[in-house]
């Protein structure tokens, strides 16, 4: 029985989609079994990250719906034969129940050691159908007001439906300007969330190098929010992989920055 | 060094959003209070102070109020 996480968020742009991209990808790469879903239903965008919008057939809501199976809507992605993708629906019919939804991720977890589930941003029903029959949430967030006011919010919420240990990812750490005083870090956003940090990732430009080219950051050999996204999913695995500080300091961070930008 | 102004705002909204309270209804609270305490204390009410403190889960209030004593009542009036 595989483990269903959900890839929350509050704020949109912050980058849940990018994330769930990225451990699905790395997850595969590892040679897990990774099904992804795309929850996001009305805006379908996580088949753009991965390279599959060509392939999509059936979606999220014929499934809920019992017009397609779950074997006809699942699209196997091209390089990585264990990782598969749910696509989500351009149009949100009337009827998509939290039960059905609980039931699909549950079919999935029988025969994916990793079940990972995009939400929409927001909190209303988009939100409560993507935590439906969650394990285990992964809250997003960037060292911004607006991201991490959401994100206490949605922690709150995730609490009160049971999810009650979300564990943080803090995206788009800029080191120069947490060096400059300009930037929360990630203690400073850890003392306001007080949940358990999984992971960090740098602000990296190939992010959307890899987005262009339909293929997640963990693909790219030079990108270093690649590297991160990597440590992020060895620790769902149970890998204890120590965390690497995205700090200001000038210290080994800075010099492996300079040297992968060498390399490149 | 903008962050610092960050954080202060960050600590502000966040009390508020986890105590589900505005800053006007915390306001009302404040004046209930106070009608409240005068009933069982002399006190100056100008001096009255209200916060909230954030916590893991909500927020805690702080009220503080001096106290000179027991409010002196009008006796009624002996027929």
């Amino acid at each position: 029985m595989g483990k269903v996480f959900v890839v929350t968020s509050g704020k949109g742009g912050v980058g849940k989609t990018t994330t769930t991209a990225n451990l699905g990808v790395a997850l595969a790469e590892l040679g897990h079994r990774v099904a992804l879903v795309d929850a996001d239903i009305g805006l379908r965008n996580l088949d753009l990250f991965l390279g599959l919008e060509n392939r999509i057939v059936y979606h999220i809501c014929d499934v809920l719906e019992r017009k397609a199976s779950l074997a006809q809507a699942l699209i196997c992605h091209k390089k990585f034969s264990n990782l598969y993708l749910l696509p989500a629906a351009q149009s949100r019919p009337s009827r998509v129940h939290e039960r059905d939804m609980k039931k699909l991720v549950a079919e999935l977890a029988v025969t994916h050691e990793f079940v990972i589930v995009d939400s929409p941003a927001g909190i209303d029903n988009g939100f409560h159908l993507a935590i439906a029959g969650a394990h285990e949430a992964l809250v997003v967030t960037t060292p911004e007001l607006p991201a991490v006011r959401d994100a206490d919010r949605v922690v709150g919420l995730l609490r009160s439906k049971g999810l009650a240990s979300p564990k943080l990812i803090i995206n788009r750490l800029r080191p120069g300007m947490i060096r400059r005083g300009d930037m929360l870090s990630q203690s400073d956003v850890l003392e306001f969330l007080r949940i358990d940090l999984l992971g960090v990732v740098p602000e990296d430009e190939l992010t959307i190098v890899a987005t262009n080219r339909g293929e997640p950051s963990v693909c790219l050999k030079s990108s270093l929010a690649g590297k991160h996204y990597k440590d992020i999913a060895r620790r769902l695995t149970g890998e204890p992989v120590p965390l690497q500080s995205i700090s200001g300091n000038v210290g080994l961070a800075a010099f492996f920055r300079r040297f992968v930008g060498m390399g490149s | 060094m903008s962050k610092e102004q960050a954080k202060r705002r960050l600590r502000q909204v966040l009390v508020y959003d986890r105590a589900m309270l505005s800053p006007a209804a915390l306001d009302e609270l404040k004046q209930a209070l106070i009608m409240a305490a005068q009933e069982y204390i002399e006190s100056d009410p100008e001096s009255a102070t209200l916060h909230l403190e954030l916590g893991l889960d909500g927020a805690t209030i702080h009220f503080k109020m001096p106290a000179y004593g027991i409010p002196r009542r009008e006796e009624p009036p002996i027929d």
